[in-house]
C-alpha cells in the first residue's frame, strides 16, 4: 500500500509500518518520522492485503503470492523459502513486462495466466506500475482468491 | 526436426485448432514478430506484441514456459504458446459462453502441441 509522507508528500511503501490503524514509518525521501491515523477505507485496504497473504500461506493449492512495483521492485512477498529474493525480483520484472507487452495487443487486458515449470502464475495490475502475482498449483484459482484476479 | 516437416506439422495443428470451440483464429510468428502463417486478420491479433510478450516470459525459465493466457474482462483472450523453432502461436479466443473456461482450452491446446512434440522446451537445448 502506498503511504504519503506528512512532511514532504513523497509516496512511500510501508506495509510493515501499519500498526493498529496508524501509519508509522520513516519517509524514504526526507527521513521524516510519520505517525498518523489512517482513514477507515485505507485501514480496510491494509487489512485486505494481510488477509490475502495469510490465506495464500494456509491454502495447499497455492504456492505463494507477491506484489511487484515496476519502480521499486518486490514490495511484499509470501513465496517459498527456496526462492531467493533476486529470483522473485526477476519473476516480477519479466511477468510485468510480459503483461505490458500484452496490453499493446489487448488494451482491455485485465489478467494474465502463465504456466511455467508446472506452476500457474496469475498476474493482474492493481494500478499503474503495481502488480499482484498469485502462484497456484492448479490452472484455475481457488474460488477464495479469484476475486483478486479477474479470470 | 527438419524445418520443412516442422512447418507442415505446425500448419496441420493450426488447422485442427481452428475447429476447437471458441478459437477464432491462429497466427504463427517468429521471435521478431514476423508472421510465418496466419488464418486471421492480423490487425486484430498483433504479431509483434505476441512475440514481445512471449520472449519476456520465455526468458524467466527457458524451456519451462508452456503457455500464457491474456484475458479481457469480456473473457475473450489471446493464448500464446512457444513452439519449436522457436516460434510462437497466438490463438485468438472468443468470449466465453460460460461452459468452457479459457484454462481448459489452453490445456487442450497444450496437450495437442505436446503430443505432436511441437511445444518448445524439454528436448531443446537452453538458449538465451
Amino acid at each position: 500500500m502506498i503511504l504519503f509522507c506528512e512532511d514532504c508528500g513523497q509516496k512511500n511503501d510501508s506495509r510493515t509500518g501499519i500498526t493498529n490503524g496508524r501509519a508509522v514509518f520513516v519517509c524514504s525521501s526526507c527521513g521524516y518520522q510519520n505517525n498518523y491515523l489512517l482513514s477507515p477505507s485505507r485501514q480496510s485496504e491494509s487489512q485486505s492485503d494481510r488477509d490475502l497473504f495469510s490465506a495464500v500461506q494456509q491454502d495447499g493449492r497455492m504456492v505463494g503470492a507477491f506484489m511487484y512495483d515496476v519502480k521499486k521492485g518486490v514490495t511484499k512477498a509470501g513465496m517459498p523459502v527456496q526462492l531467493q529474493s533476486e529470483d522473485i525480483q526477476n519473476l516480477g520484472k519479466r511477468l510485468s513486462r510480459g503483461f505490458e507487452k500484452g496490453l499493446v495487443a489487448l488494451p482491455r487486458l485485465c489478467s494474465m495466466t502463465v504456466l511455467i515449470a508446472d506452476k500457474y502464475f496469475f498476474v493482474t495490475r492493481q494500478n499503474h506500475g503495481l502488480y499482484l502475482i498469485l502462484v497456484a498449483n492448479t490452472p484455475d484459482l481457488p474460488e477464495h482468491f479469484s476475486r483478486y484476479i479477474v479470470q | 526436426m527438419n524445418q520443412e516437416i516442422l512447418f507442415k506439422e505446425i500448419q496441420s495443428v493450426i488447422q485442427s485448432m481452428t475447429t476447437l470451440d471458441r478459437v477464432s483464429g491462429v497466427v504463427l510468428v517468429d521471435h521478431n514478430g514476423s508472421i510465418l502463417f496466419k488464418n486471421i486478420n492480423t490487425s486484430i491479433l498483433l504479431p509483434k506484441s505476441i512475440a514481445a510478450c512471449a520472449k519476456s516470459l520465455l526468458s524467466i525459465n527457458t524451456g519451462q514456459f508452456k503457455y500464457a493466457a491474456l484475458m479481457q474482462q469480456d473473457h475473450s483472450s489471446i493464448l500464446i504458446f512457444p513452439v519449436q523453432g522457436p516460434t510462437f502461436f497466438g490463438v485468438l479466443v472468443q468470449a466465453a459462453d460460460g461452459h468452457n473456461p479459457t484454462s481448459l482450452l489452453a490445456q487442450k491446446i497444450q496437450t495437442l502441441l505436446t503430443d505432436k512434440k511441437l511445444l518448445y522446451g524439454g528436448t531443446v537445448s537452453k538458449r538465451r
